[in-house]
Protein backbone atom coordinates (compact mmCIF):
# COMPACT_ATOMS: atom_id res chain seq x y z
CA UNK A 1 0.00 0.00 0.00
CA UNK A 2 0.83 3.67 -0.78
CA UNK A 3 2.08 5.61 2.15
CA UNK A 4 -0.13 8.50 2.40
CA UNK A 5 1.96 11.96 2.96
CA UNK A 6 0.33 13.96 5.25
CA UNK A 7 3.52 16.52 5.77
CA UNK A 8 1.92 19.78 4.87
CA UNK A 9 3.99 22.42 2.61
CA UNK A 10 4.53 26.33 3.93
CA UNK A 11 3.46 27.90 0.67
CA UNK A 12 5.72 30.35 -0.46
CA UNK A 13 3.46 32.96 -1.09
CA UNK A 14 2.02 33.41 2.51
CA UNK A 15 5.44 33.86 3.49
CA UNK A 16 5.96 36.69 1.30
CA UNK A 17 2.62 37.46 2.19
CA UNK A 18 3.56 38.07 6.02
CA UNK A 19 6.67 39.36 5.47
CA UNK A 20 5.09 42.01 3.38
CA UNK A 21 3.02 43.12 6.19
CA UNK A 22 5.65 42.63 8.64
CA UNK A 23 7.64 44.96 6.84
CA UNK A 24 4.74 47.39 6.30
CA UNK A 25 3.59 47.21 10.47
CA UNK A 26 7.29 48.13 10.92
CA UNK A 27 8.31 50.98 8.57
CA UNK A 28 4.64 52.62 10.39
CA UNK A 29 5.69 52.01 13.51
CA UNK A 30 9.25 53.80 12.88
CA UNK A 31 7.56 56.64 11.55
CA UNK A 32 5.06 56.93 14.75
CA UNK A 33 8.04 56.65 17.44
CA UNK A 34 10.40 59.00 15.18
CA UNK A 35 7.16 61.74 15.01
CA UNK A 36 6.80 61.00 19.20
CA UNK A 37 10.45 61.71 20.36
CA UNK A 38 11.18 63.54 17.71
CA UNK A 39 13.41 66.84 17.64
CA UNK A 40 11.09 69.16 17.20
CA UNK A 41 8.73 68.29 19.76
CA UNK A 42 11.71 68.63 22.15
CA UNK A 43 12.91 72.25 21.04
CA UNK A 44 9.38 73.59 21.43
CA UNK A 45 9.34 71.61 25.28
CA UNK A 46 12.39 73.02 26.58
CA UNK A 47 12.14 76.34 24.81
CA UNK A 48 8.68 76.87 26.65
CA UNK A 49 10.06 75.63 29.53
CA UNK A 50 12.54 77.99 30.08
CA UNK A 51 11.17 81.46 28.89
CA UNK A 52 8.15 80.63 31.50
CA UNK A 53 11.07 79.52 33.86
CA UNK A 54 12.72 82.72 33.33
CA UNK A 55 9.62 84.94 33.14
CA UNK A 56 9.11 83.97 37.24
CA UNK A 57 12.31 84.58 38.11
CA UNK A 58 14.83 87.61 39.30
CA UNK A 59 17.88 88.53 39.20
CA UNK A 60 20.43 86.96 41.62
CA UNK A 61 18.75 83.40 40.96
CA UNK A 62 20.54 80.04 39.37
CA UNK A 63 18.11 77.75 37.66
CA UNK A 64 19.28 74.14 36.66
CA UNK A 65 17.20 72.10 34.13
CA UNK A 66 17.88 68.62 33.46
CA UNK A 67 17.83 68.06 29.59
CA UNK A 68 19.02 64.65 29.70
CA UNK A 69 16.79 63.60 26.85
CA UNK A 70 17.50 66.86 24.83
CA UNK A 71 21.04 66.49 25.08
CA UNK A 72 21.13 63.07 24.38
CA UNK A 73 19.02 63.82 20.80
CA UNK A 74 21.46 66.56 20.56
CA UNK A 75 24.55 64.57 20.34
CA UNK A 76 23.17 62.04 18.17
CA UNK A 77 22.17 64.76 15.67
CA UNK A 78 25.80 65.64 15.99
CA UNK A 79 25.22 69.19 17.65
CA UNK A 80 27.55 70.19 20.30
CA UNK A 81 25.33 70.14 23.72
CA UNK A 82 27.07 73.66 24.80
CA UNK A 83 25.43 75.16 21.53
CA UNK A 84 21.61 73.55 22.24
CA UNK A 85 20.42 76.73 23.93
CA UNK A 86 20.97 80.29 22.95
CA UNK A 87 19.57 83.41 24.27
CA UNK A 88 19.89 86.59 22.30
CA UNK A 89 18.08 89.82 23.77
CA UNK A 90 15.18 87.74 25.66
CA UNK A 91 14.45 85.57 23.01
CA UNK A 92 15.40 81.63 23.49
CA UNK A 93 16.28 79.45 20.78
CA UNK A 94 16.76 75.38 21.11
CA UNK A 95 18.50 73.23 18.71
CA UNK A 96 18.30 69.72 18.62
CA UNK A 97 19.18 69.00 14.96
CA UNK A 98 21.12 70.66 12.15
CA UNK A 99 18.01 70.21 9.84
CA UNK A 100 15.93 73.33 8.75
CA UNK A 101 15.27 75.60 10.91
CA UNK A 102 11.92 75.20 13.03
CA UNK A 103 10.09 78.13 13.93
CA UNK A 104 8.71 76.67 16.93
CA UNK A 105 12.29 76.39 18.45
CA UNK A 106 12.26 79.84 19.96
CA UNK A 107 10.09 81.61 21.89
CA UNK A 108 10.28 85.05 23.88
CA UNK A 109 10.23 85.91 27.35
CA UNK A 110 8.91 89.28 28.75
CA UNK A 111 11.17 89.16 31.87
CA UNK A 112 13.59 92.29 31.35
CA UNK A 113 16.58 90.12 33.06
CA UNK A 114 20.19 89.27 31.69
CA UNK A 115 20.19 85.33 31.33
CA UNK A 116 23.09 82.98 30.44
CA UNK A 117 22.06 79.94 29.83
CA UNK A 118 25.23 77.27 30.36
CA UNK A 119 25.57 73.80 29.50
CA UNK A 120 26.66 71.97 32.74
CA UNK A 121 29.90 70.29 31.87
CA UNK A 122 30.20 68.13 34.75
CA UNK A 123 27.27 66.03 34.69
CA UNK A 124 25.97 66.60 31.18
CA UNK A 125 22.35 66.17 31.73
CA UNK A 126 21.56 69.79 32.68
CA UNK A 127 21.59 73.44 31.59
CA UNK A 128 21.78 75.92 34.29
CA UNK A 129 20.69 79.81 34.27
CA UNK A 130 22.14 82.48 35.60
CA UNK A 131 19.75 85.48 36.06
CA UNK A 132 21.02 89.12 36.49
CA UNK A 133 20.08 92.80 35.99
CA UNK A 134 20.67 94.37 33.05
CA UNK B 1 -10.92 25.45 -11.08
CA UNK B 2 -7.85 27.85 -11.10
CA UNK B 3 -8.54 30.34 -8.26
CA UNK B 4 -4.97 31.85 -8.51
CA UNK B 5 -6.18 34.61 -9.88
CA UNK B 6 -8.77 35.67 -7.41
CA UNK B 7 -6.31 34.92 -4.82
CA UNK B 8 -3.80 37.69 -6.32
CA UNK B 9 -6.46 40.35 -6.33
CA UNK B 10 -6.90 39.91 -2.91
CA UNK B 11 -4.01 40.49 -1.54
CA UNK B 12 -3.02 43.79 -3.81
CA UNK B 13 -6.49 44.48 -2.66
CA UNK B 14 -5.47 43.86 0.75
CA UNK B 15 -2.36 46.30 0.61
CA UNK B 16 -4.47 48.49 -0.80
CA UNK B 17 -6.45 48.74 2.54
CA UNK B 18 -3.52 48.68 4.52
CA UNK B 19 -1.99 51.48 2.91
CA UNK B 20 -5.28 53.55 3.26
CA UNK B 21 -5.13 52.32 7.37
CA UNK B 22 -1.76 53.64 7.24
CA UNK B 23 -2.39 57.02 5.76
CA UNK B 24 -4.44 57.43 7.99
CA UNK B 25 -2.56 56.96 10.84
CA UNK B 26 0.29 59.08 9.60
CA UNK B 27 -2.41 61.98 8.84
CA UNK B 28 -3.19 61.30 12.47
CA UNK B 29 -0.15 61.34 14.13
CA UNK B 30 1.29 63.95 12.00
CA UNK B 31 -1.44 65.94 12.18
CA UNK B 32 -1.44 66.20 16.26
CA UNK B 33 2.14 66.37 17.06
CA UNK B 34 2.24 69.16 13.93
CA UNK B 35 -0.26 71.24 16.20
CA UNK B 36 2.07 73.24 19.14
CA UNK B 37 1.45 73.22 22.66
CA UNK B 38 -0.85 76.27 23.69
CA UNK B 39 0.76 77.34 26.89
CA UNK B 40 -0.14 81.05 26.77
CA UNK B 41 -2.51 80.44 29.98
CA UNK B 42 0.45 79.92 32.22
CA UNK B 43 2.54 82.81 30.43
CA UNK B 44 -0.19 85.58 30.64
CA UNK B 45 -0.79 84.34 34.36
CA UNK B 46 3.27 84.80 34.77
CA UNK B 47 2.63 88.09 33.25
CA UNK B 48 -0.28 89.40 36.01
CA UNK B 49 1.77 88.49 38.74
CA UNK B 50 4.65 90.25 37.02
CA UNK B 51 2.63 93.24 37.19
CA UNK B 52 1.54 92.62 40.61
CA UNK B 53 4.88 92.28 42.01
CA UNK B 54 6.08 95.40 40.61
CA UNK B 55 3.05 97.79 42.06
CA UNK B 56 2.79 95.58 45.19
CA UNK B 57 5.34 94.65 48.22
CA UNK B 58 4.98 93.29 51.35
CA UNK B 59 1.15 94.27 51.34
CA UNK B 60 1.82 98.06 50.76
CA UNK B 61 1.57 99.49 47.19
CA UNK B 62 5.27 100.36 45.89
CA UNK B 63 6.06 103.99 46.04
CA UNK B 64 4.92 106.42 42.87
CA UNK B 65 2.52 104.12 41.63
CA UNK B 66 -0.40 106.32 41.55
CA UNK B 67 1.82 108.83 39.30
CA UNK B 68 1.75 109.96 35.53
CA UNK B 69 5.79 109.12 36.13
CA UNK B 70 4.71 105.27 36.66
CA UNK B 71 2.54 105.26 33.73
CA UNK B 72 5.01 106.87 31.45
CA UNK B 73 7.60 104.42 32.20
CA UNK B 74 5.80 101.19 33.43
CA UNK B 75 7.40 98.76 31.45
CA UNK B 76 11.01 99.81 32.38
CA UNK B 77 10.05 100.34 35.79
CA UNK B 78 9.06 96.83 36.45
CA UNK B 79 11.54 95.27 34.23
CA UNK B 80 9.01 93.81 31.19
CA UNK B 81 9.72 93.72 27.95
CA UNK B 82 7.35 93.02 25.52
CA UNK B 83 10.10 92.46 22.20
CA UNK B 84 9.20 88.91 20.60
CA UNK B 85 11.18 86.93 17.96
CA UNK B 86 10.69 88.39 14.53
CA UNK B 87 8.75 85.82 13.08
CA UNK B 88 5.22 85.89 11.90
CA UNK B 89 5.45 89.73 11.57
CA UNK B 90 5.12 89.85 15.62
CA UNK B 91 7.77 92.53 15.82
CA UNK B 92 5.25 94.48 13.86
CA UNK B 93 2.24 95.00 16.84
CA UNK B 94 3.28 93.73 19.99
CA UNK B 95 2.15 90.46 21.45
CA UNK B 96 1.04 91.12 24.73
CA UNK B 97 -1.28 93.40 26.58
CA UNK B 98 -1.46 94.85 30.36
CA UNK B 99 -3.64 97.21 31.80
CA UNK B 100 -3.89 98.02 35.75
CA UNK B 101 -6.60 100.09 37.15
CA UNK B 102 -6.97 101.23 41.07
CA UNK B 103 -10.28 101.69 42.33
CA UNK B 104 -11.13 102.92 46.09
CA UNK B 105 -11.65 99.76 48.00
CA UNK B 106 -14.99 101.10 49.74
CA UNK B 107 -16.89 102.44 46.87
CA UNK B 108 -15.82 99.52 44.69
CA UNK B 109 -18.62 97.47 42.79
CA UNK B 110 -17.08 95.90 39.92
CA UNK B 111 -15.14 96.50 36.94
CA UNK B 112 -17.47 98.54 34.91
CA UNK B 113 -17.19 101.64 37.22
CA UNK B 114 -14.51 104.43 36.16
CA UNK B 115 -10.93 104.12 38.23
CA UNK B 116 -9.01 106.12 40.50
CA UNK B 117 -6.06 105.53 37.88
CA UNK B 118 -4.90 103.54 35.42
CA UNK B 119 -2.11 102.13 33.81
CA UNK B 120 -1.37 100.45 30.32
CA UNK B 121 1.10 99.34 28.05
CA UNK B 122 1.37 96.62 25.04
CA UNK B 123 -0.72 95.98 22.09
CA UNK B 124 -4.27 98.03 23.08
CA UNK B 125 -6.44 96.17 19.80
CA UNK B 126 -6.33 92.57 21.94
CA UNK B 127 -8.07 94.14 24.93
CA UNK B 128 -10.86 93.83 22.05
CA UNK B 129 -10.55 90.37 21.24
CA UNK B 130 -10.59 88.83 24.80
CA UNK B 131 -14.66 88.40 24.91
CA UNK B 132 -14.15 86.30 22.26
CA UNK B 133 -12.72 82.27 22.46
CA UNK B 134 -11.18 80.58 20.02
CA UNK B 135 -7.59 79.57 18.39
CA UNK B 136 -6.96 82.67 17.04
CA UNK B 137 -7.77 84.75 19.60
CA UNK B 138 -5.54 85.73 22.26
CA UNK B 139 -5.58 84.33 26.08
CA UNK B 140 -6.80 86.97 28.62
CA UNK B 141 -6.88 87.12 32.26
CA UNK B 142 -8.27 89.40 34.51
CA UNK B 143 -7.52 89.18 38.43
CA UNK B 144 -7.73 91.73 41.05
CA UNK B 145 -6.23 91.95 44.39
CA UNK B 146 -6.55 94.23 47.51
CA UNK B 147 -3.64 96.34 48.75
CA UNK B 148 -2.89 99.68 50.85
CA UNK B 149 -1.19 102.33 50.60
CA UNK B 150 1.77 104.15 53.59
CA UNK B 151 -1.19 106.17 54.95
CA UNK B 152 -3.18 102.93 55.29
CA UNK B 153 -5.59 103.99 52.16
CA UNK B 154 -7.04 101.07 50.99
CA UNK B 155 -7.42 99.83 47.16
CA UNK B 156 -8.99 97.28 44.64
CA UNK B 157 -6.12 96.71 42.03
CA UNK B 158 -7.01 95.34 38.81
CA UNK B 159 -4.85 93.84 36.27
CA UNK B 160 -6.12 92.76 32.61
CA UNK B 161 -3.30 90.71 30.99
CA UNK B 162 -3.64 89.36 27.28
CA UNK B 163 -0.95 87.29 25.29
CA UNK B 164 -1.00 86.73 21.67
CA UNK B 165 1.29 84.34 20.16
CA UNK B 166 -1.12 82.61 17.90
CA UNK B 167 1.30 80.90 15.46
CA UNK B 168 3.41 78.79 18.54
CA UNK B 169 0.27 78.20 20.54
CA UNK B 170 -2.67 77.27 18.50
CA UNK B 171 -2.07 77.02 15.46
CA UNK C 1 -37.87 18.33 4.81
CA UNK C 2 -37.20 21.67 3.28
CA UNK C 3 -33.86 22.27 1.90
CA UNK C 4 -32.43 25.32 2.57
CA UNK C 5 -31.47 26.53 -0.74
CA UNK C 6 -29.55 30.22 0.09
CA UNK C 7 -26.41 30.42 -1.34
CA UNK C 8 -23.64 31.21 0.07
CA UNK C 9 -22.67 35.16 -0.29
CA UNK C 10 -19.38 35.83 -2.36
CA UNK C 11 -15.88 36.62 -0.64
CA UNK C 12 -16.34 39.76 -2.18
CA UNK C 13 -19.17 41.18 -0.87
CA UNK C 14 -17.27 40.06 2.54
CA UNK C 15 -14.77 42.34 1.53
CA UNK C 16 -17.13 45.38 1.05
CA UNK C 17 -18.80 45.35 3.98
CA UNK C 18 -14.86 45.48 5.63
CA UNK C 19 -14.26 48.03 3.68
CA UNK C 20 -17.01 50.08 4.68
CA UNK C 21 -16.65 49.08 8.34
CA UNK C 22 -12.66 50.53 7.58
CA UNK C 23 -13.28 53.63 5.99
CA UNK C 24 -16.07 54.63 8.65
CA UNK C 25 -14.10 53.75 11.97
CA UNK C 26 -11.04 55.90 9.67
CA UNK C 27 -13.36 58.69 9.35
CA UNK C 28 -14.57 59.13 12.81
CA UNK C 29 -10.83 58.60 13.74
CA UNK C 30 -9.61 61.35 11.93
CA UNK C 31 -12.15 63.64 13.00
CA UNK C 32 -11.87 62.90 16.21
CA UNK C 33 -7.96 63.61 15.78
CA UNK C 34 -8.13 67.01 14.67
CA UNK C 35 -11.46 67.69 16.90
CA UNK C 36 -11.32 70.55 19.84
CA UNK C 37 -11.43 67.53 22.41
CA UNK C 38 -7.92 65.92 21.67
CA UNK C 39 -6.44 69.66 21.32
CA UNK C 40 -7.60 70.48 24.32
CA UNK C 41 -4.62 67.91 25.61
CA UNK C 42 -2.02 70.21 23.81
CA UNK C 43 -3.45 73.45 26.10
CA UNK C 44 -0.75 73.44 29.05
CA UNK C 45 -2.26 74.85 32.20
CA UNK C 46 0.30 73.87 34.61
CA UNK C 47 0.11 71.51 37.75
CA UNK C 48 -3.36 70.22 37.93
CA UNK C 49 -3.78 71.40 41.73
CA UNK C 50 -2.57 74.98 41.92
CA UNK C 51 -0.74 75.26 44.67
CA UNK C 52 -0.69 79.02 45.36
CA UNK C 53 -2.31 82.12 44.19
CA UNK C 54 -0.11 84.86 44.16
CA UNK C 55 -2.87 87.58 43.94
CA UNK C 56 -4.38 86.34 46.56
CA UNK C 57 -2.04 85.90 49.25
CA UNK C 58 -1.01 89.86 48.25
CA UNK C 59 -3.92 90.73 49.39
CA UNK C 60 -4.06 88.12 52.31
CA UNK C 61 -0.62 90.41 53.22
CA UNK C 62 -2.66 93.64 53.09
CA UNK C 63 -5.73 92.42 55.03
CA UNK C 64 -3.54 91.46 57.67
CA UNK C 65 -1.68 95.14 57.94
CA UNK C 66 -5.24 96.91 57.68
CA UNK C 67 -5.57 98.57 60.68
CA UNK C 68 -9.02 99.03 62.18
CA UNK C 69 -10.07 102.68 64.01
CA UNK C 70 -8.04 102.60 66.92
CA UNK C 71 -5.11 101.93 64.70
CA UNK C 72 -4.17 98.35 65.57
CA UNK C 73 -3.93 95.97 62.73
CA UNK C 74 -5.56 93.13 61.56
CA UNK C 75 -2.78 90.35 62.73
CA UNK C 76 -2.08 92.24 66.11
CA UNK C 77 -6.70 91.72 66.75
CA UNK C 78 -6.19 88.39 65.72
CA UNK C 79 -3.20 87.22 67.55
CA UNK C 80 -4.90 89.19 70.78
CA UNK C 81 -8.27 88.24 70.29
CA UNK C 82 -7.81 84.51 68.52
CA UNK C 83 -10.45 84.72 66.27
CA UNK C 84 -12.12 86.85 63.64
CA UNK C 85 -14.12 90.00 65.38
CA UNK C 86 -16.53 92.41 63.96
CA UNK C 87 -13.69 94.53 62.16
CA UNK C 88 -11.47 92.22 60.41
CA UNK C 89 -14.63 89.43 59.85
CA UNK C 90 -16.46 91.97 57.94
CA UNK C 91 -13.34 93.08 56.46
CA UNK C 92 -12.70 89.81 55.29
CA UNK C 93 -15.87 88.83 53.72
CA UNK C 94 -15.03 92.11 51.67
CA UNK C 95 -11.79 91.41 50.57
CA UNK C 96 -11.62 87.53 50.04
CA UNK C 97 -14.92 86.78 48.88
CA UNK C 98 -15.81 89.98 46.61
CA UNK C 99 -12.57 89.37 44.91
CA UNK C 100 -11.93 85.94 44.63
CA UNK C 101 -15.20 83.74 44.90
CA UNK C 102 -16.05 84.28 40.74
CA UNK C 103 -12.26 82.87 40.27
CA UNK C 104 -13.18 79.48 42.71
CA UNK C 105 -16.39 78.42 41.15
CA UNK C 106 -18.60 81.11 42.13
CA UNK C 107 -19.13 79.65 45.52
CA UNK C 108 -18.98 81.60 48.31
CA UNK C 109 -18.02 78.08 50.38
CA UNK C 110 -14.62 77.88 48.54
CA UNK C 111 -13.02 80.94 50.07
CA UNK C 112 -12.38 80.32 53.98
CA UNK C 113 -10.89 82.29 56.22
CA UNK C 114 -9.91 81.25 59.76
CA UNK C 115 -7.91 80.13 62.27
CA UNK C 116 -5.74 76.90 61.95
CA UNK C 117 -4.27 75.24 65.24
CA UNK C 118 -1.42 72.65 64.96
CA UNK C 119 -1.67 69.97 67.45
CA UNK C 120 0.50 67.62 68.48
CA UNK C 121 -0.78 64.36 67.11
CA UNK C 122 -0.79 62.91 63.69
CA UNK C 123 -3.98 61.38 61.97
CA UNK C 124 -3.48 58.17 63.21
CA UNK C 125 -3.01 59.58 67.09
CA UNK C 126 0.21 59.56 67.18
CA UNK C 127 2.67 61.84 68.24
CA UNK C 128 4.21 63.86 65.20
CA UNK C 129 6.94 65.42 67.78
CA UNK C 130 9.72 64.33 65.46
CA UNK C 131 7.92 64.66 62.14
CA UNK C 132 6.08 67.89 62.53
CA UNK C 133 4.94 68.18 59.49
CA UNK C 134 2.05 65.38 59.63
CA UNK C 135 1.09 67.18 62.67
CA UNK C 136 -2.88 67.70 62.11
CA UNK C 137 -4.35 71.47 61.57
CA UNK C 138 -7.70 71.85 64.12
CA UNK C 139 -9.20 75.18 62.75
CA UNK C 140 -12.16 77.37 64.67
CA UNK C 141 -15.33 78.08 63.13
CA UNK C 142 -16.21 81.62 62.77
CA UNK C 143 -19.27 83.42 62.52
CA UNK C 144 -18.37 85.23 58.75
CA UNK C 145 -16.50 82.28 57.00
CA UNK C 146 -17.78 79.08 59.04
CA UNK C 147 -16.44 75.62 59.19
CA UNK C 148 -12.97 74.85 57.22
CA UNK C 149 -13.64 73.02 54.21
CA UNK C 150 -13.86 69.20 54.32
CA UNK C 151 -11.45 67.42 52.40
CA UNK C 152 -8.87 70.43 52.67
CA UNK C 153 -5.32 69.51 53.38
CA UNK C 154 -5.41 69.01 57.36
CA UNK C 155 -1.65 68.55 57.49
CA UNK C 156 1.48 70.49 56.53
CA UNK C 157 2.07 67.99 53.67
CA UNK C 158 -1.28 66.33 53.88
CA UNK C 159 -3.08 65.31 51.01
CA UNK C 160 -5.27 66.86 48.71
CA UNK C 161 -8.98 65.68 48.49
CA UNK C 162 -9.85 68.42 46.65
CA UNK C 163 -8.01 70.86 44.48
CA UNK C 164 -7.04 73.47 47.06
CA UNK C 165 -4.61 76.68 47.79
CA UNK C 166 -4.06 78.52 50.97
CA UNK C 167 -1.62 80.95 52.22
CA UNK C 168 -0.86 80.55 55.99
CA UNK C 169 0.18 82.87 58.08
CA UNK C 170 1.76 82.24 61.60
CA UNK C 171 -0.05 84.28 64.64
CA UNK C 172 1.62 82.58 66.92
CA UNK C 173 3.73 79.11 67.76
CA UNK C 174 0.34 77.01 67.55
CA UNK C 175 -2.01 79.43 65.83
CA UNK C 176 -2.08 80.83 62.06
CA UNK C 177 -4.31 82.20 60.24
CA UNK C 178 -5.16 80.61 57.25
CA UNK C 179 -7.11 81.79 53.46
CA UNK C 180 -8.18 78.42 52.20
CA UNK C 181 -9.23 78.82 48.29
CA UNK C 182 -11.00 75.58 46.70
CA UNK C 183 -11.98 74.06 43.56
CA UNK C 184 -8.91 75.54 41.18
Amino acid sequence: MKKIRKRGNILTKNIIFIVLNLAFLTILLLFLFSKTGSAAVLEEKYTKQIAFMVDAAEPGMIIHLNMEDAIEKAVKEGINPSNIVSINGNVITVKLSGKGSNPKSSYSFFNDVKVDANFDTLNKKEYYFVISEK
Amino acid sequence: MNKIGTEKIISIYWFVILFIVAAAIVYMTASFYGKPYDTRQIEVELLSDKAADCISYAGFLREGVLTQGFNDNFLETCDINFGAEDSYGWTDESEYFLQINFYDFDSYQDASQNSLFEVSAGNQKLKDFCQLKGKSFPICLERRFYTLDKDGEKYIVKINSAVKKIEKNSQ
Amino acid sequence: MRQNKNGQIGETMTWIVATIIIVVILTISIFIASSASVLKSKIIQGSYFQTADVLASKSMFSYLLTPDSSGKITHTQLKEEGNLNEFNGNSGLQVFRRLYQDDYLNNPNNIWLGIVIKTEEKVNGESCLNEKEFCVLNSLENSFFGKRPIGSRNTEIGYHAIPYTSEKIKLNETHSIELSLTGK
